[in-house]
Order: structure tokens, then sequence, then C-alpha cells
């Protein structure tokens, strides 16, 4: 088997009004990919487009790519960039392709907002006939539940969801492609923040963003020849939860899809969660970064808001979490951000926010009703 | 402009739901087959596979499994004004998991607690749809059952 290396990575930049369209945004995002990694645009002949993001064909048509041997997508949310890397794994060590792009663009703060989108989620009949009718019919309103229930459960307090909160505004003061950059945030501007759905308050949720991003993947063997020292992908994993399509009436809320998918992707990658030297959190809301700490085993269950109380997941902390904001701070790019985050610390790129000796390097994905993704990262040996 | 969103009452897994829900009462299907009652309806039983199914009433009983108070309408909006509770509550069935998804009705979010015992308030929204939400068990209910005398 081959191993798999990400060599390019490029993003415009994010904002609340791109005044672009989402097709421009994602061929900006690609060619600066494909700059990068110093290749021409023509190698490339795997398209995996995110979730919601422009079409293939928009791609292969804009570049006139002459031939394409895989396009597809994973339909898993917010897992799907991290997901993707699996398969573009499969059509790399397949040969069907040499060079894969996993790229999104997308208005999603001036154009389509996520409350649109319900509707293409697994089990929607549930949600349309059951749910939404009594006004519960948002992402944010299910993990404010699933939220709810650890706190009663676990003790998990609202000064857990804070410190999440604040550490993602820190971190992305250290960042100048963040939204929320010279923006840093008190614990009062927190508290002070709007209620949406108890316990969610604004500064709980993740920021809905114009913008573009991509990546380019190769074999290991290719990447030794490209512009910039390739970043490997030693292992993933990908697992939907339990009933998939029904949040309501799965049989342990405490299980989610990264439950499975960790424990793969640390047996591929041959480690296990203590040489991970930080970790990109799909931080679509705060406490789910409380609880895919948990469940990706970097604390027991239950612990997770004492380990970010303990500033455990601070710049200086013993896992440093989302470096560049975040979901939270720096834009919702659905977790393409955060592997382009992982890539530039591995390579060294990230100057006023570089983390010192790294080796390992975790990204988890989260989507639908629990999705679950997560991809280890290092640097290639011989780089 | 109404933003509340009713369920299709001919949707074909859901018309019988709707139905009882008018004459104040909650089914489920149950598998023909291996007796699970499972919820939501499903084409299919999830144990057995069995594609035969019946439906049956269900104990107008249940604990809060977790909730939610919304304070800002998104869409969809509840027939509640804001900021209202939303609430799983899993059915007291002794065998199967059964957990709905409903609106607390006029219960102040303050009192809401894990476990809290709640009860169905069937809300009529027009001539053909009643809405199931719940309600904590009436105290005085509870003390006249235990105590008839009083
Ligand atoms: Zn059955």
């Amino acid at each position: 088997m081959i191993n798999i290396a990400i060599v390019g990575v490029g993003e415009t930049s994010y904002s609340q009004r791109s005044g672009m369209s989402p097709q421009a945004l994602a061929l900006h995002a690609i060619q600066r990919a494909v700059d990068d990694a110093g290749l021409d645009v023509s190698v490339i002949d795997g398209i995996v487009p995110i979730s919601n993001s422009i079409p293939a064909e928009d791609v292969i048509s804009n570049f006139n790519l002459p031939h394409v041997g895989l396009s597809a997508t994973l339909r898993i949310g917010g897992a799907s960039a991290v997901g993707s890397l699996g398969l573009a794994a499969t059509a790399l060590q397949t040969h069907r392709c040499r060079y894969v792009v996993i790229y999104i663009g997308k208005n999603g703060s001036s154009g389509e907002r996520m409350v649109q989108r319900v509707s293409q989620l697994p089990g929607y009949q549930f949600r349309r006939q059951l749910e939404e009718p009594f006004g519960w019919g948002t992402p944010l309103q299910w993990y404010a539940m699933m939220c709810r229930r650890h706190m009663e459960l676990f003790g998990t307090t609202k000064e857990h969801l804070a410190r999440v909160s604040l550490t993602m505004r820190k971190h992305a003061q250290n960042n100048s492609h963040a939204q929320m950059y010279g923006k840093p945030m008190t614990r009062e501007d927190y508290y002070a923040s709007p209620m949406i759905s108890d316990p969610y308050q604004l500064f709980d949720c993740c920021l809905e963003t114009d913008g573009g991003a991509a990546i380019i993947v190769t074999s290991e063997e290719r990447a030794r020849d490209l512009r910039k020292r390739p970043v490997v992908v030693s292992g993933w994993g990908v697992s939907p939860p339990q009933s998939p399509d029904d949040l309501t009436n799965r049989p342990d809320w405490n299980s989610i899809g990264l439950t499975k998918a960790a424990p793969d992707a640390y047996s591929m990658a041959g480690i296990g969660p203590h040489d991970i030297s930080a970790l990109m959190v799909y931080d679509c809301f705060t406490f789910e970064v409380i609880q895919q700490l948990e469940e990706a085993g970097f604390c027991g269950r239950g612990e997770g808001g004492p380990f970010v109380a303990s500033g455990a997941i601070e710049m200086d902390g013993q896992l440093p979490v989302n470096p560049h904001g975040g979901l939270l701070s720096e834009g919702h790019m659905t977790g393409l951000n955060h592997l382009i985050e992982a890539v530039r610390q591995l390579r060294g790129e990230c100057t006023s926010r570089q983390l010192p000796r790294l080796q390992f390097i975790g990204v988890t994905g989260w989507g639908n009703l629990g999705d679950g993704s997560m991809a280890i990262l290092r640097r290639d040996h011989r780089g | 402009m109404n933003r509340t969103i009713l369920p299709d009452i001919n949707h074909p897994d859901f018309a019988f739901f709707w139905t009882k829900c008018r004459d104040e009462v909650l089914t489920v299907p149950i598998c023909q087959q291996c007796g699970r009652k499972r919820w939501p309806p499903r084409p299919i039983c999830s144990a057995c596979h069995s594609p035969d199914y019946t439906w049956i009433e269900i104990a107008s009983r249940g604990r809060i499994y977790s909730w939610t108070v919304t304070h800002r309408n998104m869409v969809p909006h509840s027939i509640q004004p804001t900021p209202y509770v939303i609430a799983v509550v899993e059915i007291d069935e002794p065998r199967d998991t059964l957990r709905l998804l409903g609106g607390l009705w006029e219960t102040p979010p303050e009192i809401v607690h894990l476990n809290m015992l709640v009860e169905p308030v069937f809300v009529p929204v027009n001539d053909v749809l009643t809405l199931p939400f719940w309600r904590p068990v009436q105290r005085r209910h509870v003390i006249a059952c235990e105590s008839p005398v009083r």
C-alpha cells in the first residue's frame, strides 16, 4: 500500500461578505493550492468537492482539465474534509488518480445559511414530520440538547464552554487570516452574547463564513519531488454514529462517530492519543470540542470540561487545539481550514503561532447528526 | 410571516400517528414478527428486518432525557412564543427505548430537570391536526392517585 501526502494548500480570505461567487472562491483556492505545490493545474485528475460546494464539473470546465479519473463527494457534512482524505487515498492507491484536489467554495454567511441545508441531511423526514413542528430544526439546537445532557450527567459547566470559546478567540489573535483577528474577547463579552438556544449563546457558535479552501493530495513518492515538504497522512478513520439518521432515539448519546473513527485512525498510524502533539478539532460549537476530546481518547468520558479548564488546549498546554482559531474564530470552511492549519504547522510555516516539536497532528471532523472522522498527519521522514 | 412548519398528516409513514393524536392517544409501530416497538416510524424493523407492523398505544408518561430552551427564533418556529422549551422525552416502557421529541407546554424553563416526569398535553392546531406537547405530571393527580381520601 502506498502512503498519501498533502502537497499543496490554498485558501481565499474568509469574510462575512465575499462579493464573489462560490465558483470564483473555489477556483481561486484551488489555483493557490496548485501553486503552493509547484504543480500545473492540468495534472489534477481526481476531484473531491466538500459537501455543498460547487460541483466537480465546474472545476473541470473552468480549468479545462484533460483527464479526470474520479470525482466524488462524501455526504457527511463537517466530517467530509477529513473523510475525503480516505476517498483520495483509495483513488491514489488504485492508481485511478495521481493528483486529487479536495476543495470548498461557499458563501456560507452572505448566501445559503445552515438552516437551508438541513433538508439535505439524513433522516430529513423525521426532522420535517416530528421535530420541526416543535421548533427544533437546526444543528445548533440538536447539539445544545446533547450538551445539556452531558452537563447533567457529568457536571460539565458553562464555564467550560466559555473556556473553549475564549481559547479559540485568543488563538485567532495570532492569525491575521482569522475573521476574529484583532477582536479579542473577554469572559464578560462571552456571557453578554445573546442566548440562542440554551446552553448555547452566540459565542458558543462557529462563524458562518464566505470563502474558499483547497488541498492537493498525491502519493508520498511523488510528493518528494514537489516544492514543499510533504505532509504524510499516517492514518484516517471515518464512521457514522449509532442511528445516524436520528439523534432522538440514538441508544447512547455519549457515543459519536468519532468514537469509532479515532481508534481506526490510531491503529492505521500505529500510534495512540499520547503521541499526538496538537489537535485540530471540528469546533462547530463549544461543547463539541469537549466531547471530541473525550471520544478521541485525550481524556476520559465526562472529563472534557475539566481538561479544557486546566488550560490543556492552550498554545502552551499539553495538547494545543486549533492554533488558527478554528471554526469559532477563524472561519467555517467545513473543516478544510483545519487540515490546512495542520499542514502549515507541520511544515513550520506558522510564524507567530508556530508550535514547537511537532510530530503527529490529529484532525477531526464532525457532521450531520454526529458523523465522525479523524486523520493523523506527520512530516515526511526523509523530508 | 408564519414560519411554523406543520407535519404532513397524509405522509404514509406518519399518518396513523397524527390521526390518533386527535384522539389524544400516542401510538408507535410494533413489529408483528418480533414484537419490538419502534420510534421514529421506519418501514422495516431494525431488529429483525420484518416489514410487517401495526400500531400500538404507548404509556402516556415519560421522563426528560434532555432539553434546550430556545430564545431566538430560528427556522422553523414553534407555535409557542420564545423562549420555549424543547425536550426529548423517554417514554416509560419496560422493554423498548422510545423517545419522542416535543415541546414543553407552558412550562417555565427553570423548573425543568433531567428525568423530570412529564405527561402529554394534546394541543389542537387546526381542524385536522393535534400536536402532542408535554408538561410536568400534575402534582394533584399524583396525590389523588396515592391518597384517594384526600
Ligand atoms: Zn422485528
